[in-house]
């Protein structure tokens, strides 16, 4: 059984011109150790994806849907239940770490909090915990009695993956863990959390606009484009014989230090209004192969080859 | 070809607050210390680093947005480090800056016509309404943005980030600018958008003959549009050659560094496996002494502790400045 199935996932955001269809019929799951990544441009639903979740989702609503964990269904548990869901069997570690650690309190301090307001552990047991914690990051355990400002920008997420591993969860939601650190600090960070979910089989889900780094970082990868699954397989065929049109085009975007150099593409336009998102298929205004049938029907995910799922009217699968 | 810019031994020093009231020294941040190059009509300069690096003062020093501490800066020949205001001002229609981030860095208040017009008045350049409104519009298709009155009404508000870093282009292209400082022009914007900018700034070049230097930290970035790369670390360049050259055969180990840093985009291309143990950027006001990446390097030897490697020609305009390459 998958550790975590999303089906029919559907989030909206409420605003004075109309709601946002942020994710709009999502479905995937996660394997146990597995490390899944979910890829695309900002506005296209993948950090609501995460949100909904953790039932974090604020000025919106998970409008339909289904969310399982181990079987057992998520959306509807009492948010009070839910909160043991949450840190304990689910954690999150988030963009800005200097923003999700409280500035106030010593680094040892807030991991202690985390692990006794989730487990009966005395202060004591709990220190020793956050300083091994943060061994295991490559941060040196007497850190954990400086304050956040002290330490620097790529310490403060080893911190935040630290106190994100505390209560030994089974999935751990990353949602761009690295865009604010330099290059040589993201790598770092990367490498340290391919290695700590290998060597503690946790699953996680990868969430970053930057596909090179899913590249290294995951199993498998979902193209998200406009609050909805675009292209969703293994990862050495998604970036081999890529699919869906827009997967090519994002790809082409990129620049790759191990080719020779040439034009980067691009697409036209930017990605739509997801108050009033184009009909059909929602990549159809950018896209360079759209036929009539992209403008008014919505094509459906079919598995190409094994285990590698495209929605595109295009892309005629082997079945 | 004929020299745009020359840099020469630029150095610029930012008073750091006094640690304690009983200490008399005062000590610097290094922001740029000691740096010379110099670029040639049409060519793309790539200045990479990380953040801290000093690649943004480098770049703000160029166009005298801040003062030197010393050094100086040619201009096609002239030296503006000695310009007075008004000289500065009338040079500034040649030099241009196209900034980081297109969200603060247009008026929200200001339609499109009066953001791209704001400079044509500022240098007094035209005053009919008609002609500035031609203008506009001239740039607006060189950018390839729409020229209707409808798009001239619009304020930044309702423009995306693709469309609001081009008008940032069209506002330096109005005053018919020809060295142009990108400051991290893309990094703000999507993959999909930054492919589009980056290549509309090279057409660009071609098309009208600009000179750009392109600031950047995404060194694979640097490789795919720049003809040569400057590496810097903490205020200084440490290598500087062609782009193929500096991502092939990369010398300075910092550059071997970034380099393995940087992922590649498939992932049959393994990452580097040393990046692991190279520590992070010094936290510290005054640089280390010696070379200043000693104290991150693997082949770090007593010498590079006390003397500073001067810059070295390794391979004809290929330079380096390591004491071990």
């Amino acid at each position: 059984m998958s550790l975590l199935t999303v089906e029919n996932l559907r989030t909206y955001y409420f605003t004075e011109k109309g709601s946002v269809k942020a994710v709009d019929g999502v479905s995937f799951s996660v394997e146990k150790g597995e490390s899944l990544g979910i890829a695309g441009e900002s506005g296209c639903g993948k950090s609501t994806v995460a949100f909904s979740i953790m039932r974090l989702i604020k000025g919106g609503r998970i409008v339909g849907g289904r969310i399982t964990l181990d079987g057992t269904p998520l959306l509807n548990m009492p948010i009070r239940d839910f909160r043991r869901i949450r840190w304990e069997r689910i954690s999150l570690v988030s963009q800005a770490a200097m923003g999700a650690l409280n500035p106030v309190y010593r680094i040892g301090d807030q991991i202690v909090e985390a692990i006794t307001t989730h487990t009966k552990s005395k202060k004591r047991e709990a220190w020793d915990r956050a300083e091994e914690l943060l061994r295991q990051v490559g941060v040196d355990p007497s850190r954990a009695k400086n304050y956040p400002h002290e330490l620097s920008g790529g310490m403060r997420q080893r911190a935040m993956i630290a106190m994100a591993l505390a209560l030994s969860p089974e999935l751990v939601i990353a949602d761009e863990p690295t865009t604010a650190l330099d290059m040589v600090t993201q790598a770092q960070v990367l490498k340290l959390t391919r290695g700590l979910q290998e060597e503690l089989n946790v699953s996680i889900i990868f969430i970053s606009h930057d596909l090179s780094i899913l590249g290294q970082a995951c199993d498998r990868i979902i193209i998200m484009y406009a609050g909805k699954i675009m292209e969703m397989g293994d990862v050495q065929a998604l970036f081999r014989e890529p699919q869906h049109p827009y997967t090519k085009a994002l790809l082409s975007s990129f620049p790759d230090i191990k080719s020779t150099k040439r034009t980067l593409t691009g697409l036209p336009g930017s990605p739509p209004d997801l108050i009033d998102p184009p009909s059909g298929c929602r990549f159809h205004p950018r896209c360079s192969q759209a036929q009539s049938i992209c403008k008014v029907e919505e094509p459906t995910t079919i598995e190409v080859l094994p285990k590698h799922y495209v929605a595109c009217h295009q892309v005629k699968g082997a079945s | 070809m004929e020299t745009v810019l020359k840099v020469v031994n630029l150095r610029k020093l930012f008073p750091a607050k006094k640690s304690s009231l009983f200490k008399r020294k005062r000590q610097f941040i290094h922001a740029v210390d000691d740096v010379s190059f110099d670029i040639k009509k049409g060519e793309t300069f790539g200045i990479v680093g990380e953040s801290g690096c000093g690649k943004t003062t480098l770049g703000r020093l160029i166009l005298r947005l801040i003062e030197p501490t010393s050094g100086k800066i040619f201009f096609k020949d002239q030296d503006i480090t000695s310009l007075n205001r008004a000289g500065m001002k009338r040079l500034r229609r040649q030099m241009q800056m196209i900034f980081q981030d297109p969200y603060s860095s247009l008026d929200p208040r200001k339609n499109i016509l009066n953001i791209i017009a704001e400079p044509l008045q500022v240098h007094n350049i035209a005053k009919n309404g008609l002609i500035i409104k031609e203008k506009v519009q001239e740039s607006l298709r060189l950018v390839e943005l729409p020229t209707s009155e409808n798009f001239l009404a619009k304020v930044p508000d309702e423009l995306s980030g693709g469309e609001r870093q081009r008008v940032g282009v069209a506002r330096v292209l109005v005053l018919g600018a020809e060295f142009i400082v990108a400051d991290e022009p893309v990094s703000m914007l999507d993959a999909s958008v930054k492919a589009g900018v980056t290549s509309l700034l090279m057409g660009l070049k071609q098309k009208i003959g600009l000179t750009y230097i392109f600031i950047t930290h995404e060194i694979g970035l640097a490789y795919y549009i720049c003809g040569r790369i400057a590496v810097m670390y903490l205020g200084k360049i440490v290598e500087l050659g062609k782009a193929e050259e500096i991502i092939n055969e990369p010398l300075h180990p910092y550059t071997r560094l970034l380099m393995e840093a940087t992922p590649p985009l498939h992932p049959d291309d393994k990452w580097g496996k040393k990046v692991l143990e190279r520590g992070e950027l010094p936290f510290s006001i005054e640089p280390p002494s010696g070379c200043r990446f000693h104290p991150r390097c693997t082949q770090v030897q007593s010498i590079c502790e006390v003397e500073e490697p001067a810059m070295i020609e390794v391979m004809p305009k290929h330079y380096v400045a390591c004491h071990y390459t």
